[in-house]
């Protein structure tokens, strides 16, 4: 198999992966590790695309969507740590008193 | 200096924004705050009307045209009007730091701006987040109350997990054209329909539309009202902003596969949507589930787009509308207090404050679609009829049932405020600031239907531009 198509199946394996993630697990740190994952599988797709067109588009964008990655986590942590203090637990479970 | 001109408006709402970081207490006196922001928003919106066009040039990454500008105005005034009505009842609301709350409120308005300017995709994605990481903290700005961080935890992993789709139907995008820019695409096979599924996973969960509207009701309910109010409008007008712009200008809309799975989407929404509205005691659950069905009545314009750009005119003329509506109703749910939120809250209204009862009536009437707010009927009559006219019987059908579905609950909530006895006889207090937002909501709720043509002639402009 061509060495960059390669690239592009662990991609979409590392973000297959983090979906059945978020799909299974109740923690929420693991979920935002789940994202995470999602997100540097799409990063490996940029780069591989970017060496096929010989352009530096895709790299550009790895690093707009690392420095995103980063807010995203400084925000998630800190939500994370609010439901920590009302409900004493980060698992999704525990905070369900919103329902239909 | 001239390559900065079209970003004077999100400059000027990002730069001034900081002020309420580096000002500390000065600006933490009520009056003071919102004022600050009100200005700030206005500028923008002033900044915004007198930018000229602008054809998508490279290192801009923004595109000025009547489109963007429509949208971005219509953002601005949302976010206006919302903060005018519910500022007085913030501080009922034990909102932490009034200045950080306006400051992230700012922050999400500009990223929702540039949501709508982006030309391309890259930028596109930094307005999305930008605008949905600040929604995540103001979600959960109530810091004493459990459903407030539960909302903000909520809306921060799908959000997260559907800024993740979207971005690898980006990646996707830049894989078969090899570009990032939002032009028309000139190849077609798997990748770039698997692209478009992608993105429109990604924007269907910002919209909120069925099967990714799960957050909807939670966040709703969850957050404080004056941050729902902010939110049902802003982020429905960007994010269906951004939804055209792709739709349009980057997969040359419309094609056999992208009709297809624009109208399931359509179709459930509106379906889901009307049906778990229907079990609701909760009246911000209700309103959450029936802005998930207005969102799918809102995607008929961009189904049964044919040669002509009527029926897309017509959308953009009901997201209008039910921006109005929206504000309007959550409005009133914010002047009755932090924790009204039951139908049980609303009995006999109007005995306790005749023009709040009066003024929800209105907004659950046009969300009906009944008159005598004619905004509603119309956006809907045309939307049914652009239906028909194009030979979609089946979504025309489904979506008038639909919407006779609805009466069944829009009705509810003005049947208890009239005819029901209140659990108190004390009176509401209405602020002036609140009154004043709740009549421009009314009037334009009722002007938009009387007189409807000047909407109806720049909608036209708008779906005329978009469609190029």
């Amino acid at each position: 198999m061509d060495p960059i198509t390669s690239y592009l199946g662990i991609a979409c394996l590392l973000f297959t992966i983090g979906g059945i993630g978020l799909c299974l697990r109740r923690n929420a740190i693991v979920l935002f590790m789940c994202v995470e994952m999602m997100l540097n599988a799409v990063n490996l797709a940029f780069v591989a695309f970017s060496k096929i067109h010989g352009n530096l588009d895709g790299q550009v964008a790895v690093f707009f969507v690392m420095v995103i990655a980063a807010a995203e986590s400084a925000i998630g942590l800190a939500i994370i740590l609010s439901v920590f203090r009302s409900v004493a637990s980060i698992e999704t479970t525990d905070a369900a008193e919103l329902k239909w | 200096m001239n390559a900065l001109v079209p970003f004077a408006p999100v400059l000027a709402l990002s730069i001034g924004s900081l002020g309420y970081l580096v000002s500390g207490q000065f600006l933490e006196r009520a009056r003071l705050t919102s004022l600050f922001a009100l200005s700030l928003i206005a500028a923008a919106a002033y900044l915004i009307v007198g930018l000229m066009p602008m054809a998508p040039t490279l290192p801009h990454g923004f595109i000025i045209n009547d489109f963007s500008k429509f949208f971005a105005v219509l953002a601005c005034l949302g976010a206006f009007v919302s903060i005018i009505g519910t500022a007085s009842s913030l501080a009922e609301e034990k909102i932490g730091m009034l200045s950080e709350y306006y400051f992230l409120m700012l922050t999400s308005l500009c990223g929702a701006l540039v949501m709508i300017f982006a030309s391309d995709f890259l930028t596109l994605f930094i307005g999305i987040e930008v605008a949905s990481l600040a929604l995540y903290c103001l979600c959960g700005a109530r810091v004493t109350k459990e459903s407030s961080s539960e909302a903000a935890l909520k809306y921060f992993l799908l959000g997260c997990v559907s800024s993740a789709f979207m971005l690898f139907g980006i990646a996707l995008w830049y894989g078969v054209t090899g570009g990032l820019a939002i032009a028309p695409i000139n190849t077609a096979g798997p990748l770039v329909i698997l692209s478009f599924v992608l993105m429109m996973v990604g924007l269907a969960f910002k919209i909120g539309l069925a099967p990714f509207h799960l957050w909807v009701p939670d966040v709703y309910q969850g957050a404080p009202t004056s941050v729902t109010t902010y939110m049902s409008c802003v982020v429905k007008v960007a994010a269906f902003a951004a939804l055209f712009k792709i739709a349009l200008n980057a997969f040359l809309l419309p094609t056999e596969w992208a009709v297809g799975i624009l109208w399931f989407l359509s179709v459930l929404a509106m379906t889901v949507g009307n049906l778990a509205a229907l079990q609701q005691r909760s009246v911000k659950r209700m309103l959450a589930y029936s802005s998930v069905a207005q969102a799918g009545y809102m995607l008929i314009g961009l189904v049964v787009l044919g040669d002509t750009t009527s029926v897309l005119a017509s959308s953009v003329f009901y997201l209008t509308g039910y921006c109005a509506m929206t504000i309007g109703a959550f409005t009133v749910l914010s002047v009755l207090g932090p924790d009204a939120d039951s139908v049980d809250d609303l009995k006999g209204l109007v005995k306790r404050s005749p023009f709040l009862a009066t003024s929800m009536t209105l907004f659950f009437l046009a969300l009906a679609g009944l008159p005598p707010s004619m905004a509603g009927l119309m956006g809907k009559v045309y939307l049914f009829t652009g239906a028909l006219s194009s030979e979609f019987y089946g979504l025309a059908i489904i979506a008038v049932l639909n919407s006779a579905l609805a009466c069944a609950y829009y009705f509810r909530v003005p049947a208890a405020m009239l005819f029901q006895a209140p659990p108190t006889s004390e009176p509401v207090k209405v602020s002036v600031l609140s009154t004043f937002a709740l009549t421009f909501c009314a009037a334009t709720v009722i002007g938009i239907g009387i007189y409807p043509e000047p909407l109806v002639e720049l909608c036209e402009a708008v779906a005329a531009v978009a469609a190029r």
